[in-house]
């Protein structure tokens, strides 16, 4: 897949799992690689992106192996722009499986 | 690599890269913090190596999110300016003073200036030696018309990355290759011992005997290498049959098989044994070609140029990212060279160091 179209759909994941709950960097890391082949080291840039341009607050929390743990929490401007990149993704989505599905269907 | 060589590459990219003091300190933290509960979920250094990426990848990734102190944009700019600083200086020169040539060595500052303001101690020296041989060479070979021994400056490239980059025990065998090359070109040319010359390349052989740890074995190829020596020279000096004299290198030779010493090529599968084939033929064919070119044809001058096959096919053979950048300051300095000497076009063919840039930045995109 193109690297630029991975990176910004990947940004949208961060900020969607973000949403839902604070997580540390680790923890983002690896609940996308679960679900998506990620590359090497994408994700803390992102991260560090975001949260440069506003989109996370980030704060520091004991971890149970003693140092403490830098979570990342969503803004306004955060969700703002998490709902405005989902309603986009959405409409983009739609168009795409409208042309493959007629191709398909043929 | 563990965690602690991991965070101090990472800190060395940074601040080779002028990165802010505080941005440093917060991506290593950070780092730090990815490591450790990378390692907490059981992942092996490896794995986390590979998840985290290389520092270099690290830093390419995070570059628009850093900043960079003062003096980092100081250099940037004068390494963006260095261009137009090139062309007025040169045209200035030429117009005013008509010293065109050899004033067109200030366009080498354009590679230059990148090379020493985005590398690190190490990489600078190396990275510049070429420029210092070229400039050396030219200087010597245009003013005093002496280009032959001084295309022996270029040995200065391979000799830096040896010094700097090898162990200290290894380095004495490592530039034995170039010290017997210039003993041999010396008594060649000076003395016009070509023959038996050549047998000071077996300070090469040598060299890596005194390292080694099995007495037995290192006395009995010191000895069976002495033995052939000297019935080499006795051959050809007593009974002037130097081709005969070679039958004394047969003993070695043995002795190699013997200790299975010989099994380079034999050793390697598949294409780690073509490369390493392919390396070596370009190896002899680089010295007989510049042998045959100097003593047939009296191309010392130019005849240095094919030793730079080495550095490029040893290039093409490796894994190397970028290739071509890598290999365009060769190719650069071998049409450089070749339009100018060949073809007195040394006012033009500089502009083929334009492309070391070029290429670099297209590669590297």
């Amino acid at each position: 897949m193109n690297t630029q179209l991975k990176k910004g759909i990947l940004e949208m994941c961060v900020l969607f799992l973000i949403q839902e709950q604070d997580m540390y960097g680790f923890e983002v890391i690896e609940t996308i690689s679960k679900d998506i082949d990620v590359n090497e080291n994408t994700i803390y840039p992102i991260l560090r992106r975001l949260t440069k341009q506003g989109m996370f607050n980030t704060y520091e929390k004991q971890s149970p192996f003693g140092a403490p743990r830098k979570y990342y929490k969503i803004t306004k401007s955060g969700e703002k722009y998490l709902h405005v990149s989902l309603a986009e993704w959405r409409q983009f989505l739609k168009g795409v499986s409208n042309i493959l599905g007629g191709y398909e269907n043929e | 690599m563990n965690k602690n060589n991991y965070l101090i590459a990472l800190e060395y990219i940074l601040k080779l890269n002028r990165v802010s003091k505080n941005d440093v300190v917060e991506v290593l933290q950070d780092y730090d913090q990815l490591y450790e509960d990378a390692l907490n979920q059981g992942k092996s250094d490896e794995e986390v190596y590979l998840l985290l990426g290389e520092p270099e990848d690290v830093y390419s990734e995070l570059k628009d999110t850093l900043s960079v102190t003062k003096k980092r944009k100081n250099e940037q700019l004068l390494v963006s300016l260095s261009p137009f600083i090139a062309t007025i200086t040169f045209l200035f020169i030429g117009l005013t003073l008509d010293i065109w040539h050899p004033t067109w060595l200030i366009f080498l500052i354009i590679p230059m200036s990148g090379i020493i303001f985005n590398t690190g101690r190490k990489e600078r020296i190396v990275a510049l030696s070429p420029f210092v041989a070229v400039i050396v060479f030219l200087s010597i070979g245009f003013f005093a018309g002496i280009w032959h021994p001084t295309w022996l400056i270029f040995l200065i490239i391979p000799t830096f990355g040896i010094l700097l980059y090898t162990e200290k025990n290894e380095r004495l065998t490592a530039l034995t290759p170039f010290i017997s090359g210039i003993i041999f070109v010396i008594l060649g040319h000076y003395f016009n011992l070509w023959n038996p010359g050549w047998l000071v390349f077996l300070i090469i052989p040598i060299s890596g005997l005194l390292f080694e740890k099995q007495l037995l074995k290192r006395y009995l190829y010191l000895g069976s290498l002495i033995f052939a020596i000297a019935f080499y020279l006795y051959f050809g000096y007593v009974l002037n049959e130097w081709g005969y004299g070679l039958l004394g290198f047969l003993l070695p030779l043995l002795i190699a098989i013997f200790y299975r010493d010989i099994q380079v090529f034999i050793n390697s599968d598949g294409q780690a044994r073509i490369n390493k084939i392919f390396y070596f033929i370009t190896v002899i064919t680089a010295i007989i070609g510049f042998l045959l070119l100097g003593i047939l044809l009296n191309g010392w001058a130019y005849g240095w140029m094919i030793f730079l096959l080495i550095p490029i096919v040893s290039i093409l053979l490796s894994n190397t990212k970028s290739k071509m950048s890598a290999i365009t300051p060769f190719l650069a300095v071998i049409i450089f060279f070749t339009l100018g000497y060949f073809f007195n076009l040394f006012h033009l063919s500089w502009l083929v160091f334009l492309f070391i840039p070029v290429v670099s930045i297209i590669e590297n995109k």
